[in-house]
């Protein structure tokens, strides 16, 4: 579903992807695991075309998305949701999940999808009115989610859905993220907190210095011993 | 729902009773100073759409606000244009000049857009001083005619003050229909996350673009009026004073509100005014309470009204930090 080959991009006169390759097959979870600053933001960043790639080719479904501008990107199905709870912190949660819907109007039913999104986090349908910035950490994590989803996307990405989310909050979001594939969304997922994400994804790789280090299998005890090793430090 | 609705027609009806009374003034001197606040309040909303709604900068907002005038002036002078084709003429234009301003600007942010802004404003203003055969340099433009409507010339102060709260009126109501619908959403996503903004789906680019493109066209509409008020036209109107007085009353007022402009052109001027009798003196006062009432008010003076009219509403928004820290600690001691 989405193929990259010899990525590289970086801000200014830093490169931080040194030449990236992955691939995504459809109604995959695959994980990214890797350490801070090893470039996996900086990978979500310029698949959405947030930064400018340099070398190398993003292809999503047969098209080359490497010159797609970030706004268009949820009308091939790519909903992206930025690290840190990018949502509208002075719009209601209505409101964060009408500006998904804004954008894709022709393509998707908008009462199905926002009663789909409720459905997943029915959380949100009590704080309905109330704006974004008053609730929860956790809450904002899934309204952040619940606005990508709304817009029908074939492919999720998310960068780092724990952060700074209480234990119990994080099982509850990778819970849904793993409903959300079940219902047929291949998700693509960046993390820090690796035992969080290994109950869930069925494949890995691992980054380090803007380079994969490490691709898994799909997922079993063996590969697990092996991911232990190079990423966790022999645990 | 509903209750936006009666106060929707309550604000309609409020401004037709205001064009209608305008018709049994007076007073000649308040007249005028009206009209110059009708046309100070137009300026506003318009300023207002780029720092209020957008998140935008704009120091050269004088600039669209002399192309207008000049439009209006040159056409129906030189060209024997009637003075409402010459209108339009003036907001197409100065919409268009605003779209090319904006074109490189909006890729710049902060200071760089105050900047490259207030440069738009200072080029405008040297070009109305030097192209002498067209814009008659300092001299400006003389014998501009008042419009006619129906048959009523508008050169009497009160129709012309009816005629320009009318026209205040369609363009707040405009502003207000625009910011209302998904434009308006998108506006507000792009003032507070550009990143979210442009994962969600919104072309900021484009949105941008809208933005200074109705705002120049806002401007324009307020420099046409102005011509066909004053009848003369110069380049001194138009100068970076000017610009810097029309970001202050968005500012003052309440950017982000669609009354605030209005009240910040009404308390500005009935300062400004009030303040004449002394002089040179009027300037430092006049400075000292827009120091305290931005130190005092940030959020600017119709907010601040509207909030003490809704107690209730206040009292929630200040307890907003409290409720986020308590559930972030329901979380935690659920785990």
């Amino acid at each position: 579903m989405l193929e990259i080959q010899g990525l590289r991009s970086g801000y200014g006169d830093i490169t931080v992807l040194q030449g990236v390759s992955l691939n995504v097959n459809s109604g995959e979870i695959v994980g990214i695991l890797g350490a801070n600053g090893v470039g996996k933001t900086t990978l979500l960043k310029t698949i959405s075309n947030l930064i400018k790639t340099r070398a190398g080719t993003i292809n999503y479904q047969g098209k080359n998305l490497t010159h797609v501008p970030p706004s268009k990107l949820l009308n091939l199905g790519i909903a992206h949701v930025p690290q840190g709870r990018n949502i509208f912190s002075k719009m209601t949660v209505a409101e964060n999940l009408h500006v998904g819907l804004d954008n894709v109007k022709k393509r998707v039913n908008p009462q199905e999808q926002l009663d789909y999104a409720l459905a997943l986090f029915p959380k949100l349908k009590e704080r309905w009115n109330q704006l974004g910035g008053t609730l929860s950490g956790g809450e904002q994590q899934m309204l952040a989610i619940a606005r990508a989803l709304v817009t029908k996307p074939s492919l999720l990405i998310l960068d780092e859905p724990s952060m700074g989310l209480a234990p119990i909050i994080v099982r509850s979001v990778f819970n849904a993220v793993k409903k959300i594939a079940q219902d047929g969304t291949t998700i693509l997922l960046v993390e820090q907190n690796a035992v969080a994400a290994l109950n869930v994804i069925d494949r890995l790789y691992v980054m380090d210095m803007g380079r994969m280090v490490y691709e898994s299998q799909e997922m079993n005890d063996n590969e697990l011993e092996k991911i232990k090793e190079v990423y966790l430090g022999a645990g | 729902m509903n209750r936006n609705r009666i106060l929707f027609w309550t604000c309609i009806l409020v401004g037709m009773i205001c064009i209608l009374s305008s018709l049994y003034l007076q007073n000649l001197y308040i007249l005028r100073v009206a009209v110059f606040a009708v046309i100070a309040a137009m300026l506003a909303v318009s300023v207002n759409l780029l720092v209020g709604y957008t998140g935008q900068v704009s120091l050269g907002q004088a600039g669209f606000y002399g192309i207008g005038a000049y439009t209006v002036g040159l056409l129906t002078t030189q060209w024997h244009w009637s003075f409402w084709l010459a209108l339009l003429a003036a907001f197409i234009l100065t919409s268009l000049t605003g779209l090319i301003l904006g074109l490189p600007t909006t890729q710049l942010k902060g200071h760089f857009l105050g900047i490259a802004t207030l440069g738009f404003g200072i080029i405008v203003n040297v070009i109305f001083n030097n192209w002498t055969s067209l814009t008659g340099g300092p001299n400006g433009i003389r014998g501009i005619a008042p419009p006619e409507l129906f048959g009523i010339s508008l050169q009497y102060e009160n129709y012309f003050l009816g005629f320009s709260l009318f026209c205040l009126m369609v363009v707040v109501l405009m502003v207000h229909l625009v910011v209302n619908s998904a434009i308006g959403r998108a506006w507000k996503c792009i003032r507070h996350d550009e990143i979210s903004a442009q994962v969600s789906g919104i072309n900021v680019y484009g949105y941008k673009l809208m933005a200074f493109s109705l705002s120049g066209g806002i401007a324009g509409i307020a420099g046409g009026l102005y011509a066909g008020f004053m009848t003369f036209i110069s380049p001194e109107t138009f100068d970076l004073n000017q610009s810097i007085t029309i970001i202050t009353t968005a500012i003052l007022g309440g950017p982000g509100t669609l009354f605030g402009p209005l009240v910040g052109a009404g308390v500005l001027t009935v300062l400004s005014e009030s303040l004449r009798a002394l002089n040179e003196l009027r300037l430092i006062i006049y400075r000292a309470i827009l120091v305290t009432v931005i130190v005092f008010l940030p959020e600017g003076i119709y907010p601040f009204i509207s909030k003490k009219l809704r107690k209730r509403g206040i009292a929630s928004q200040l307890k907003l930090k409290d409720r986020r820290r308590e559930l972030d600690e329901q979380d935690f001691s659920q785990s």
